[in-house]
């Protein structure tokens, strides 16, 4: 048998590596049958219903009892959702009425009743309500296998060594799951940002998304193997690879605690540089990976999640809520807020045609153009200052003129909040992303109207170079090195601390450890990453030495190729104890 | 609380039967899901329709509402 079939390739949604045993959850159960019910069963069948529907019911109370504590309010609002359709008259009345009439049996007519609805909601236009229909297909799973007696225990296992495979999993199924016996999971769908990876990364258990075939492939009980570093899934490894990934993984744990002992230390050069190391966050989940992993504080909480979970734009006081939780957490240490950067095309209640979104209207653009909506956000975050270190951060700003209309609005915003006797923090510190070119042309002229500059280097390099990053065949020039991108970032440096303000960088540039060493070098006051990477950078800046690195970068500036400039600095870059990328490749 | 629940809760207050009619589709008023399938299009004009024995108090309730609290 040849290794290949061996191995399913997916996308790495959640790091570590997970060995056990597979099971495959398949949500699919028996068809419906329509069966007549006698006209003396007729109110048996009946009570029959309500009973399923009144246990659904408790089984959601039970989920966000327990989900409370661990996630968000937002996989909360589903739980809620859920209970609304189970107490909709058009839902539960209607089955009665119709069991009762047509003296059939209450799984069928349930089930029609749902599909119904379903069909309704998928001719809907608007992809927002279309998207309900998920919801709908849970419930109606629920309350089918209540009637139908399918056990739906969801997942249960006995030891913490099984590795969930399903085709995807809904926020119900990842909620029901027994943390303690899951140690993975792998899906034939989802990508990055799908619920399983976001539940897999907050409960730091390895995960792999999207291979497509997982379900089909793998059967219950096979061994199985996750690198979710890599994306690679091994089926049925022979002894050698399973003690191989053991290594690694016992390895991957000694690493980890030599890591911890780095977690009260500052990130502050051998010749005394120091330097703040943030965290970039997503979901308030990830707080406890930020505390353990030692960051001085968030250097980009990054909203969007915020627009993308439940089906309308989320509330000035969930907002406020969500962003208060996160700043009482970390205070004193500081919390940057970035305002929504979402394309049009993400945007609840549209679908807008554009050619070229990367260069369309997203982020602060499409902001500026619904400034109602904006200010609910900016007070939101407005009031969350008032009791925790939160600055203001806007996205993809490309030069002051932008920048005033968004202060303006911020300016509006506060005004507001404060004519109605509501606390805020009066002077917020507010400053940008740069990240387009153009404002880090003219960062001199930004930088005397912000608090402080974050570079974003993703967006940066790629409209610098042009080229998409996530595009394979041109990915090599998509290079952090290109001589361009580094005499941009320098100058940008230098704007802020010309002007008298600090600046970080947030890209996955600063945590790539030879590029974290040239920003060190070229002056930067914060390094944000995911929490993660922090222990590794935190050990790296620890070993540098900030004069060599600042001498030897502002030469490297001078060179004409990212090659050229590479190979100058690799030398230069400080050895450190832990290799943490060595041991990630296996 | 969002228009579209408000509605449905403060319908579901009484004992009269609240019909909901946009565009000749009539819709339980105390229903979530046909709420919110009107509300699928926002800004377009609805008929309120009330038959029962508080259909007075229903109605005040309701077009109260409407008029209160217009929340963005």
């Amino acid at each position: 048998m040849s290794d290949e079939r061996r191995v399913l390739k997916g996308i790495p949604a959640s790091p570590g590596i997970a060995i056990g045993r597979a099971l495959v959850y398949n949500r699919r159960f028996a068809s419906i049958h329509q069966r007549p019910i006698p006209a003396d069963g007729v109110e048996a069948e009946i009570l029959r219903f309500r009973t399923a529907v009144d246990e659904a019911l408790d089984d959601l109370t039970r989920l966000q009892r327990r989900i409370a504590v661990d996630f968000d309010q937002d996989i909360l609002k589903i739980f809620r959702a859920h209970q609304a359709v189970l107490e909709d008259p058009e839902v539960v009345d209607v089955t009665v009425v119709r069991i009762r009439r047509e003296r059939t049996n209450a799984e069928y007519i349930f089930d029609e009743v749902m599909r119904g609805w379903i069909a309704s909601y998928s001719s809907i236009e608007n992809p927002y309500f279309r998207e309900r229909t998920a919801d709908f297909e849970d419930v109606q799973y629920r309350v089918l296998a209540k009637l139908t007696g399918s056990a739906h225990t969801g997942i249960e296992a006995k030891d913490g060594e099984i590795v969930l495979v399903a085709h995807s999993l809904s926020p119900s199924d990842t909620a029901e799951i027994d943390r303690s016996a899951v140690c993975g999971f792998i899906t034939d769908a989802g990508g990055q940002t799908s619920h399983t990876a976001i539940v897999a990364r907050g409960l730091a258990v390895p995960a792999v998304v999207g291979t497509n075939i997982a379900t089909q492939t793998i059967s219950d009980g096979m061994m199985i193997i996750i690198d979710g570093n890599t994306g690679m899934v091994h089926l049925d490894p022979d002894a050698d690879t399973i003690g191989r990934y053991r290594e690694t993984k016992s390895q991957l744990s000694v690493l980890e605690h030599e890591l911890q002992e780095l977690h009260d230390l500052p990130a502050e050069t051998r010749d005394g540089r120091r330097i703040e190391l943030s965290a970039n966050i997503e979901l308030p989940a990830e707080l406890e990976d930020v505390l353990n992993h030692g960051a001085d504080g968030i250097g980009l909480y990054r909203t969007e999640f915020l627009y993308l979970v439940g089906n309308e734009l989320p509330s000035e006081e969930d907002q406020t809520r969500t962003y208060q939780r996160i700043a009482r957490r970390m205070a004193p240490n500081h919390v940057i807020i970035r305002t929504l950067d979402l394309g049009a095309d993400k945007m609840p209640k549209e679908m807008p045609d554009e050619a070229n979104p990367a260069l369309g209207q997203r982020g602060i653009r499409l902001c500026l153009d619904r400034p109602e909506m904006f200010k609910v956000q900016l007070r939101a975050i407005l009031r969350a200052g008032a009791e925790g270190n939160v600055s203001l951060m806007f996205p993809m700003i490309s030069g002051l003129q932008e920048l005033r209309r968004a202060k303006a609005l911020f300016e509006e915003a506060r005004n507001e909040l404060l004519e109605d006797g509501v606390p805020v923090n009066q002077s917020m510190p507010v400053g940008i992303m740069v990240e387009i070119p153009s404002a880090a042309l003219t960062a001199h002229d930004l930088a005397k109207e912000v608090d402080f500059f974050s570079i974003g280097t993703n967006d940066l390099i790629q409209y610098t170079v042009a080229a998409d990053r996530g595009n394979p065949s041109i990915a090599s020039l998509y290079n952090p090195c290109h001589p361009a991108v580094l005499r941009l970032v320098a100058s940008v440096i230098d704007a802020a601390h010309d002007n008298d303000i600090w600046v970080g960088v947030c890209g996955a540039m600063a945590a790539h450890p030879l590029a974290a060493c040239i920003l060190l070098g070229l002056g930067v006051d914060e390094l944000s990453m995911s929490p993660i990477d922090i222990p590794e950078i935190k050990s790296l800046i620890r070993s540098a030495d900030y004069q060599e690195l600042k001498t030897i970068t502002r030469e490297a500036l001078d060179l004409s190729t990212s090659e050229e400039i590479m190979r100058f600095l690799k030398p230069h870059q400080p050895k450190t104890e832990l290799d943490v990328s060595d041991m990630m490749r296996i | 609380m969002r228009p579209a629940e408000q509605l449905v809760r403060t319908a579901s207050r009484f004992k009269s039967e609240v019909t909901l009619v946009k565009d000749d589709i009539p819709v339980n008023g105390k229903s979530i899901l046909g709420v919110m399938m009107l509300a699928a299009e926002h800004g377009s004009s609805i008929t309120v329709e009330i038959d029962g024995p508080d259909e007075t108090d229903a109605l005040k309730a309701i077009t109260d509402m409407f008029d209160k609290d217009q929340e963005p």
